[in-house]
């Protein structure tokens, strides 16, 4: 946890509306044993974004629910007294919140200009940046791994099925998505994450296309599986 | 209900009463203290607060030269007036689940939870909670969990034996606060 975290009150988990990957959702459901609905909200893919999925002929977004009691504030955060406030799920918090407030500019890893908290309090001469840089291309390139999965599941249907299917298929997806991942192991897959976008090594690029090869096919084969509607429905 | 083969860690993930983070007041040691402070960042005397006990408890610690003791010991909060008093790191999902927000960094007692030592045997120890322990056998990674658990709670005995063999050599009229005392175990349990 940054220093400047260390002292915040946790503004940036209030009046957010946090817009999730699928690939979040699976890592919060296995890590907390929820199912999706407990803890989702399905919403418009407004402003649009990567990993919109279709569901009765309308592009959708998956969001993190809000707090039952405060609806200002995210469902998972945890209230220590002397009104200090910190993320519940912290761990397997959504990669939007693990690089917030940082974002690239021009290549390089820049403070959001619509940041919460007080600008004042991130020092950019002393911030870690291969810490801040690995979490933007982990975002970057798990955002980009749930569009491919969302457009598979689009191609699919028309309509694009039911919402418990949906969550099916996702979790589906990202059982074998993250097994494979293991597979190649944390360095690579760094690797991966650090030339995606950037073709300045052939044998990088050719390691890159392989993966997402290799994600399309995964995918693919879960179009293809038919599974009960009623699998992820509902608290257990 | 019971998922068919679910271990206890699974058992205890998916209640969503989590009954057991109001009925037992969680004692902690200076591991699970400062690693929780470490984690959130946050000073452990704003978590935990110094329950008196008796001398001869686990952990009991003085702060003065007098026979008072204490025992560190997780903060409870009444969220609603109606409620009980509960673990100050109990989240809710939108649905109203109950989840524990320190995750794999909670308490060793929780991560063992309900599972005790008793004469080298485990048992589990259900009277605060509304779970359905009948099917859920023990298993030799409770085992192994509850033996590392007295390894950190022996650790844990000799810390504080040191901090009242202190307070107990220095001049009468000294008092320390329990402030004091976590700034003790921080130092102690320094990575």
């Amino acid at each position: 946890m940054s220093d400047a975290c260390a002292t915040c009150s946790g503004e940036c988990c209030y009046d957010v509306i946090v817009r999730v990957t699928g690939y979040d959702a699976w890592r919060i459901k296995r890590a907390q044993a929820l199912d999706f609905g407990q803890f989702l909200t399905i919403g418009p893919d407004t402003p649009a974004g990567p990993g919109a999925f279709t569901l009765d002929g309308e592009r959708r977004a998956l969001y993190l629910g809000k707090n039952a009691a405060n609806q200002r504030a995210c469902a998972f955060l945890m209230h220590v007294p002397d009104g200090i406030r910190r993320c519940g799920i912290y761990a397997e918090r959504p990669r939007v919140c693990a690089v917030y407030p940082m974002t690239f500019t021009n290549g390089s890893v820049a403070l959001r200009s619509d940041v919460r908290c007080e600008a004042s309090n991130w020092n950019m001469a002393t911030i870690t940046y291969p810490y801040w840089r690995r979490n933007l291309l982990e975002h970057m390139f798990e955002s980009h791994l749930y569009g491919l999965v969302a457009e598979h599941w689009n191609r699919r249907s028309a309509n694009g099925g039911t919402l418990p299917q949906y969550y099916a298929f996702v979790e589906r997806c990202f059982d074998t998505i993250d097994a494979r991942r293991s597979e190649i192991g944390e360095e690579a897959f760094d690797d991966l994450m650090l030339h995606w976008q950037q073709a300045i090594d052939e044998d990088a690029t050719a390691r890159v296309e392989t993966f997402l090869a290799d994600v399309d096919r995964l995918c693919a084969a879960q179009t293809s599986t038919t599974a009960p509607a009623a699998t992820t429905a509902g608290p257990a | 209900m019971i998922a068919p083969g679910e271990s206890r860690v699974e058992r205890w993930l998916r209640c969503p009463e989590k009954t057991c983070c109001s009925y037992y007041t969680v004692f902690v040691t200076g591991d699970d203290l400062t690693r929780i402070a470490r984690t959130l960042a946050v000073a452990p005397w704003t978590f935990t607060a110094a329950l008196p006990c008796r001398p001869e408890e686990f952990g009991a610690f003085a702060l003065d030269k007098s026979e008072k003791r204490f025992r560190a010991a997780l903060v409870r909060l009444r969220f609603e007036e109606h409620e009980k008093p509960i673990c100050t790191f109990l989240v809710r999902a939108p649905d109203g689940a109950a989840r524990c927000g320190l995750g794999e960094g909670r308490p060793a007692t929780c991560r063992s939870f309900p599972a005790q030592l008793v004469d080298n045997r485990i048992q589990f120890e259900t009277s605060g909670c509304t779970c359905d322990w009948s099917q859920v056998p023990p298993s030799a990674a409770d085992a192994e969990l509850l033996r590392a658990e007295e390894r950190t709670r022996g650790s844990y005995t000799s810390v504080v034996a040191t901090w009242n063999e202190y307070v107990a050599s220095v001049a009468a009229a000294a008092e320390f606060t329990y402030q004091d005392f976590c700034r003790y175990l921080l130092d102690a349990y320094s990575p």
